[in-house]
């Protein structure tokens, strides 16, 4: 006889369902016996017995014979095919394993910790976007353009121009101006509010969209070589924290030389006159002496007068 | 080893995207330069007539001179002229606030050109403040 058995955790029999049947019924067994003997189900032994050659666990073959008072060889077909022939354990070379029940189960715990971990990635890249691109920190920046010269008692304007802001909504700037100590202002734009302009300091408070310019006409005192020096800060209205200092120009030379002069050749050149309109044309209430400066732009020169206190324009 | 199509054309593709970015950013980068351009409508006899056309952004300001012979005699200008050196034959504008569009500039002379006429534009940029001389001729 041939050994029928699969070697390994699960052994598998075939047996011969008649010869269960016949036995059982020659003993005057009942298939719930069997069952219970067996620990199946009636049905599983009804299933046995009318199949021809059912395949079986060899534990259950092995419980069925012995309920049935026989060995397990006589419930077998003599010339049966069994289960595919086993391989020897030396043989395999690391075959893939299929998942077993623990593997599965394995899984089975695996999967919620997948999906928490992929919503707390989705989380977090959100997050990140939304700090990115939905709450853009607000920052402005503000630079000051000065002459980098200027005659004693003659008015000459210094801009601040703010720009940074939003856009599309408007925001509240607030600029401090400190004025030099031998400073006298003549024009300011746009104006101040009550208080805002105090004796050594010019204070705006104004809601601008995307950019703005702030500007003042002064006139100094002093003498020739001394320096003016300006220092002011721009923040947003409400921000915590030091505002910061106002960047660009911050000291004008006292002269001889128009401040619309830039290189001091005594002369107004095209490129300075058309610096002078792109840079203050466009300033409401600023006036910068646009005539004297265009009379000089269309003379060969000037010279400043120091006793007239006048310009003479070159012919 | 076999290379497919694909793979074979693709530094060809990639050389002629980089040409193509190239071109298109150069002509973009010539446009910008090139906000104001001239042209000498009218070059001879009394009316001597020069159209700027004008590109966005357009520069806020622009002076325009124009250069003739001194012997010319000017009668009237149009737009009115800041300056006029006839000893010197120098006709100069100032144009504030300029929109894109023609401009055009008009000399009226006593008697038909004589000798050459020439402009020269200048104006900052608007978006940087270089400042930028034009020179045209008929």
């Amino acid at each position: 006889m041939t050994d029928n058995s699969i070697p390994g955790p699960m052994s598998m029999v075939k047996v011969d369902g008649s010869k269960i049947k016949h036995l059982r019924e020659e003993q005057g067994l009942t298939q719930l016996y069997l069952a219970t003997a067996v620990h199946v189900t009636t049905d599983t032994i009804s299933r046995w017995e009318n199949k021809r050659y059912p395949s079986i666990k060899k534990e259950n073959g092995l419980k069925l014979a012995e309920a049935l008072n026989v060995p397990l060889e006589a419930l077998m077909e003599e010339d049966e095919v069994v289960e595919p022939s086993p391989i020897p354990p030396a043989t395999i070379l690391d075959p893939p394993k299929p998942p077993t029940g623990s593997t599965q189960s394995r899984i089975k715990k695996i999967w919620p910790l997948l999906i928490l971990t992929l919503t707390l990635f989705c989380v977090v890249v959100l997050f990140a976007w939304y700090s990115l691109y939905s709450s853009p920190e607000l920052t402005i920046t503000a630079e000051r353009n000065a002459p980098e010269h200027c005659i004693a008692g003659q008015p000459f304007p210094v801009m601040i121009r703010i720009t940074g802001a939003p856009e599309d909504k408007p925001t509240a700037i607030i600029i401090r101006e400190n004025l030099p100590a031998n400073a006298t202002v003549v024009k300011i734009s746009p104006e101040v509010a009550a208080g805002g302009m105090k004796r050594d300091m010019i204070k705006w408070l104004k809601k601008i969209h995307e950019a703005a310019t702030f500007a003042y006409v002064i006139r100094v005192t002093g003498g020739e070589g001394d320096k003016v020096g300006f220092y002011g800060t721009a923040a947003i209205s409400g921000e915590s924290g030091l505002p910061p200092p106002i960047g660009g120009s911050s000291i004008t030379n006292i002269g001889q030389f128009h401040w619309a002069d830039g290189d001091k050749d005594n002369i107004i050149s095209d490129s300075e006159i058309l610096a002078v309109h792109d840079r203050y044309n466009e300033i409401e209430g600023i006036d910068v002496d646009i005539d004297t400066i265009e009379e000089i732009w269309l003379g060969s020169g000037y010279k400043w007068n120091q006793t007239t206190k006048s310009f003479e324009i070159l012919e | 080893m076999s290379i497919s199509p694909a793979m074979r054309y693709r530094p060809f593709v990639i050389l002629l995207s980089v040409i193509i970015l190239n071109v298109f950013t150069h002509s973009l980068a010539s446009a910008a330069d090139n906000l104001v351009s001239g042209k000498y409508v009218s070059s001879s006899g009394t009316d001597i007539v020069l159209n700027l056309t004008i590109q966005n952004p357009a520069p806020a300001n622009l002076i325009v001179e124009q250069y003739l012979s001194p012997e010319n005699i000017i009668i009237d200008t149009a737009p009115q002229a800041k300056k006029i050196d006839a000893a010197q034959g120098n006709i100069k504008w100032l144009f504030k606030n300029t929109r894109n569009g023609i401009l055009s500039l008009t000399l009226r002379l006593e008697n038909p050109l004589t000798g050459d006429i020439s402009a020269i534009v200048r104006y900052r940029a608007p978006q940087d403040g270089a400042f930028t001389e034009l020179r045209i001729a008929p």
